[in-house]
């Protein structure tokens, strides 16, 4: 198979491009520099990218714990804590010194 | 307290990233360029590339993607940097039709805690926009999932078992984004897919997975659907695999180079390009064969050469065959693929080079023209595109000819043969005479033309309308037309009056003379001068010159005793303008022209300086009023075009060249002692030049391109280490390695004899042992050779390649190399000084070397080499054995200082002609750098910053004066003053340290204290004091102590000192602008200059950030005024006075003339 084959048909997006590029005088050397873009209007972004804080170990966890909650629903009922609506003290007490403020 | 202010001379040349889509409108094709912490947009057009837009961003471009969601019509960018910023980047034309850069989206996407990987920053983008995936800690990836909808876009960390990743992609056509990775364990290298269910947050299965790929297995290409799959690149073979076919091959052509990177060719995926680390470029293409069902699949993966290339770091398929090539080693290029190979039989064409020093290994500033204006000489690049790189600030004049002719007062360029194209004639007028030239291809002979006064002195000439040639001397002036037997007056105008002309200014149609006071406007018709108006001015006319405009032109004329400029518009000579200048220097030359759209007012005075103003082209107001030094004698200003862009010259005791950039004048200094006049020139065998004149001679040259710092390179085809300047033998010292190849005695004579004659110059070092050079390079083509013929290492037999290490003398003026001394084989070169020792009359070169034993952890043996080149021979004069590396040489109070592995040593140079070690410091890991200033010494550390050390005369001892304690890793330091020290580490950070001498106690004393610090973003390779601007340019702003920075990107600063009035003044400004200016991925300014290491992070302090405070002169003039709001500045008197905006705009461009 000859080089002639791998670069037959070269992908064109428009075939005007180039043609117009003079290497008579020998490999050209880029002077030009882009001018420079000082953008001083304030473009709120649409979005903001936010990475997720918490350890992938206890996310894990906390999923495990969901799941193992959604497959034994009862215990945390809706319902069975309506019924017990008159004890108006919950079993646990809130913690008031907690670390995570 | 000491104030610095960094700033930019030279911005990044390293390409790091390349990408081509269509991101500035649905149908434009682009070329995406980074460039460490700058990205440039370029529009693929006929012509060409065409620069677009450039942008700074504040952080460094780790990796730079590009992606199309399915409801977008262009193509947008995503980048992360290297200090976690993520950010989503659209250009779009704005309402006011400028390209604007949008950022979509933006955060930080950093952990807190995590081993940051090994292998680097991984990004991959699903083919169909839905996530974005991140390897940034090892263990884990983080995914982007892309959610048009909401607000946020939340990146989640998924544990990944896999630990050791090399590469990985998304595949094409996977229902859901589906992972493939390389990965290494202890079997060996593996490739796996993780399908990732973005409900989920999870990876939910391994949809397939192929144990032991080979071992160097680094690459993964993913295939366009419908094929899908991907191929895997190794060392020495490419595999396709798609979970259920797998084909593989060994091309031999791969063998000997790992190929570092790739770009899809076609859309459906079926051709590759492939570079190598030496620079060349393949051609992978998939073969495809049709399955029973009727679907494609891989039958054979094929592999051709195409040729030499850049040594790539990232390249991109544009179009038609053209493909950018971006490299960190040297210059970038854009390669057209022609199936007709060339007679080098390569199928890749060079067409576009794009100048890049780096990475930048070390320099030299010396005053080569001793003009009072430094160059630099930088060792720029690396193996087969190393090379020197002669730098200088201002404009290179290249003589093409030269005639001595005494006594010119003025030049012209003329085309006399009918409808030519080319000037072919210089008229140069003198006193009382006006001689005529012809331009005979190169040769000059004296001609007349007829009607052509030749006993006066010529004030104007030219060529004008109707095919006439005009000319004007005193008694006015005359027009000269083709006539049947040749030119012949066709038209005379005298001046009346006692007063002769004195001035004139003339275009293609119209002329204006100024006799004493009086202004005469004649219209050039055919045959005919006509008088259209006539005015007095107040005063005698000194200078005038025409504006663009034709009949309605304005007319600037500068006047004597009131020291006034006035601008007048034609045809009426109606006064428009008048402006008082200060001062009683007469005005000596005026000048209208029209730079990047805008139109100036130039006036250079008697005593060198000049003013310039903005001209309103239909009121004639002059504003924007500026004044420089331009030389200390008249000058004569006078605009050319070059590159197609008009550009001024001021003719001078130090001429300039003005041009505009980016909507500002830029001074450029001219590489020429004088020039008294000068013109265009365009003739045949001179195109694009200019006639300059000076006391004594005429030279005919090209100008160098416009830029503010001129880059000379001389290619060097091997690695140079390090360089240094010896003015007593007007020569440079270089240490250069090159890599031979190692050929096998057995079978391999063929193939040895075949790599030599391809090495051309491989006489006098390539002979025997086996041992070629890869092509030809500097140290074997230098007019002698000397040392060591390279033999196989002991330590490495197998090895294939072969290091040598090279001592270069290079001419200063013709950079040739003059000769090659050869280390032996497994003798690195180290450092190199070029010094004077005791009293030894003789200037040395000397060479410290470290003889590497790759089962030792760090070198135990080295040598110190003396090196005395005279009447070109280069003589050996002495030899030291040490006990280590020698990593840096400096001369010291007539001693040669070294510092060897972790010790600081002394030697003396005896009379017997002996290096003797005379004492030692010991306390430091690797002391990498050494720096002198009188009796002190300052070492960096490879690990513990910086110490001070002070040379004990009378003792001969060393005593440590103070050390910063900070486990700073050094890359770099420099003395600035007895007390300050300048230091760069490898996190890309700047610190200045002090000694205080004054502190109470030892303990005080002993430590370095911090008085700045910032963030360049750059590893700085290189210190040097000096500055690339001449001493005597006007550098108005206060500023002490430049020193000169080198980076491994390619980049040069500069560092100063400041006063703490403009420190503390500049710091306000710099507040205002981090307002004004909006980052582009809204990355706050403060993050980025902030002092950033592995173990802490800190606000900058103590430096100005010189990049920010000189794009103040981009704005536009309302923020301008919006930043300057407020702000107080010193009147001179010790008054505090609001600031206005040119204040500031003198101020800043000050500060962009230091460098």
């Amino acid at each position: 198979m000859s080089v002639i084959e791998f670069l037959k048909d070269l992908p064109s997006y428009d075939e005007h491009n180039f043609t117009l590029f003079n290497t008579d005088h020998g490999i050209r050397n880029c002077s030009k520099r882009p001018s420079i873009y000082l953008p001083t209007k304030d473009i709120p972004s649409e979005q903001i990218i936010v990475t997720e804080k918490t350890n992938i170990l206890l996310r894990y966890l906390h999923q495990q714990w969901e799941k193992k909650n959604n497959n034994s629903p009862k215990k945390r009922d809706q319902s069975h804590i309506e019924q017990n609506g008159d004890d108006n003290r919950p079993r646990k007490r809130p913690c008031l010194n907690s670390p995570l403020n | 307290m000491a104030y610095h202010y960094v700033v930019t001379a030279q911005k990044p040349t390293a390409v790091t990233a390349c990408i081509t889509g269509n991101f500035t409108s649905p149908t434009d094709l682009n070329l995406l360029v980074a460039k460490v912490c700058r990205l440039e947009m370029y529009l693929v057009t006929p012509e060409g590339l065409r620069p677009m837009k450039e942008i700074g961003l504040y952080g460094r471009v780790a990796k730079m993607k590009l992606f199309r969601p399915p409801y977008e019509d262009k193509d947008l960018v995503f980048i992360l940097t290297a200090r976690y910023n993520a950010m989503i980047l659209e250009w779009r034309t704005g309402s006011n039709g400028e390209l604007e850069v949008v950022t979509r989206a933006h955060g930080n996407v950093a952990d807190r805690i995590g081993k940051p990987s090994e292998n680097g920053i991984l990004v991959v983008i699903d083919p169909q926009a839905r996530v974005i995936g991140l390897r940034l800690y090892d263990g884990l990836f983080k995914i982007i999932p892309l959610d048009k909808d909401s607000t946020e876009l939340k990146a989640i960390s998924l544990r990944l078992e896999e630990l050791n990743v090399y590469d990985v992609e998304f595949l094409h056509g996977c229902s859901n984004p589906t992972l493939i990775l390389i990965h290494q364990d202890l079997n060996g290298r593996h490739i796996k897919t993780h399908e990732i269910s973005l409900r989920d947050k999870e990876f939910i299965k391994i949809v397939w997975r192929q144990d032991n790929v080979e071992t160097e297995a680094s690459i993964l290409i993913p295939v366009p659907s419908p094929l899908g799959g991907a191929i895997v690149i190794g060392q020495e073979s490419i595999v396709y695999h798609d979970g259920q076919s797998y084909v593989a091959v060994a091309p031999p052509q791969i063998k000997l180079t790992p190929i570092n990177c790739y770009c899809r060719v076609d859309t459906r995926g079926l051709r590759y390009l492939l570079g190598d680390i030496a620079g060349r470029l393949f051609m992978l293409l998939l073969e495809l064969q049709e399955k029973i069902d009727g679907t494609q699949a891989v039958k054979d993966l094929k592999v051709e050469l195409l040729g030499d290339i850049p040594i790539p770091e990232c390249m991109t398929y544009l179009d038609n065959g053209v493909v950018f090539i971006g490299s960190r080693l040297g210059d970038s290029a854009l390669v057209r693929l022609s199936a007709s190979r060339d007679e080098s039989t390569q199928y890749v064409q060079p067409m576009e080079s794009f100048t890049s020093l780096a990475p930048i290994v070390d320099m030299c500033v010396v005053d080569l023209e001793r003009q009072g204006q430094n160059q630099l000489i930088t060792c720029s690049g690396a193996f087969k595109m190393g090379s020197l790189r002669i730098i200088r600030n201002g404009i290179g004049i290249q003589e093409q000819a030269s005639i001595d002719l005494p006594g010119i007062k003025g030049m012209w360029a003329l085309t006399l043969a009918p409808g030519g194209t080319h000037h072919d004639t210089l008229v140069l007028s003198f006193v009382g005479q006006t001689r005529v030239l012809t331009l005979n291809g190169e040769e000059v002979e004296e001609t007349e033309i007829k009607g052509f006064v030749s006993d006066r002195q010529t004030f104007f000439t030219g060529n004008v309308c109707h095919d006439q040639l005009i000319q004007v001397t005193d008694e006015g002036v005359r027009l000269v037309a083709r006539g049947p037997d040749g030119w012949a007056l066709a038209a005379q105008w005298r001046v009346g009056g006692a007063r002769g002309v004195s001035v004139v200014a003339c275009g293609a149609a119209r002329a204006v003379c100024a006799a004493g006071p009086r202004l005469y406007l004649l219209a050039v018709r055919r045959a005919a001068l006509e008088l259209l108006a006539e005015v007095c001015m107040d005063e005698e006319v000194a200078c005038l010159d025409l504006g663009p405009g034709g009949d309605e032109a304005l007319l600037g004329v500068g006047l004597w005793t009131d020291i006034s400029i006035r601008v007048l518009k034609l045809p009426d000579l109606r006064p428009l303008h008048i402006e008082k200048l200060s001062g009683e220097i007469i005005p000596r030359s005026l000048l209208i022209c029209v730079l990047e759209g805008v139109c100036y007012l130039l006036c250079a005075l008697g005593d060198g300086s000049m003013f310039y103003f903005t001209v309103d082209q239909q009121t004639g107001a002059l504003a924007c009023r500026k004044r420089v030094t331009l030389g200390t004698q008249p000058t004569v200003l006078r605009s050319f075009r070059s590159l197609s862009t008009t550009n001024i010259f001021a003719c001078s005791d130090r001429p300039t060249v003005i041009f505009s950039s980016n909507h500002k004048l830029v001074f450029s200094n001219v590489n020429l002692k004088e020039v008294t006049h000068m013109c265009s020139l365009n003739a045949l065998a001179y195109p694009d030049s200019l006639a300059l004149a000076t006391d004594s001679t005429v030279t005919i040259g090209t100008i160098d391109e416009i830029q503010k710092l001129h880059i000379r390179t001389v290619p060097l085809g091997e690695t140079p280490r390090r360089i240094a300047y010896q003015e007593a033998s007007q020569t440079f010292g270089l240490l250069t390695m090159r890599v031979d190849k190692v050929e096998w005695c057995g079978g391999g004579g063929e193939a040895a004899g075949e790599a030599a004659a391809g090495g051309g110059g491989g006489a006098g070092v390539g002979g025997g042992g086996g041992v070629v050079a890869a092509r030809g390079s500097a140290s074997t083509a230098a007019a002698s050779c000397s040392g060591a013929a390279p033999q196989q290492p002991k330590h490495a037999p197998n090895a294939l390649d072969l290091e040598v290490h090279n001592l270069l003398v290079v001419d200063q003026h013709t950079f040739e190399v003059l000769h090659s001394h050869q280390l032996t084989s497994y003798e690195f070169a180290m450092s190199l000084v070029s010094c004077r020792l005791g009293d030894d009359p003789n200037h040395y070169y000397a060479v410290g070397t470290a003889i590497l034993n790759p089962e030792e952890s760090e070198p135990k043996q080295g040598r110190l080499l003396l090196f005395h080149w005279s009447e070109g021979k280069l003589v050996q004069v002495a030899e030291k054995e040490i006990k280590g590396a020698c990593y840096s040489l400096v001369e010291f109070n007539g001693k040669l200082l070294a510092s060897i592995n972790s010790t600081v040593r002394l030697f003396e140079w005896t009379s017997d002609k002996e290096l003797r070690l005379e004492c030692s410091h010991f306390n430091n890991i690797v002391a990498l750098f050494l720096k002198v200033k009188g009796d002190f010494i300052l070492v960096g550390d490879l690990m513990r910053s910086m110490s001070l050390l002070q040379y004990k005369q009378m003792e001969g001892s060393f005593e440590e004066i103070a050390r910063d304690y900070t486990p700073n890793w050094m890359t770099a330091v420099e003395i600035l003053d007895d007390d300050t020290f300048l230091g760069a580490e490898n996190s890309f950070n700047i610190f200045v340290c002090q000694k205080d001498s004054a502190a109470t106690t030892d303990e005080e004393r002993q430590q370095m204290s911090y008085l700045g610090q910032f963030n360049v973003g750059d590893m700085v390779n290189v210190m040097r004091l000096g500055s690339l601007v001449g001493q005597h340019a006007d550098t108005a702003a206060p500023v002490s102590n430049p020193v000169l920075l080198a980076t491994v990107t390619g980049a040069i600063c500069l560092v100063v000192q400041l006063s703490q009035e403009l420190y503390e003044f500049l710091h306000k400004l710099e507040e205002r602008l981090t307002h004004t200016i909006k980052s582009v991925g809204k990355i706050t300014h403060v993050f980025w200059r902030s002092f950033n290491t592995d173990i802490k992070t800190e606000p900058a302090e103590g430096f100005i950030d010189g990049d920010l405070i000189e794009s103040f002169l981009d704005l536009s003039r309302e923020k301008q005024q919006e930043t300057v709001k407020g702000l107080q500045i010193d009147d001179g008197g010790g008054m505090k006075r609001d600031a206005t905006v040119d204040d500031l705009i003198k101020i800043v461009e000050d500060l962009t003339r230091i460098h």
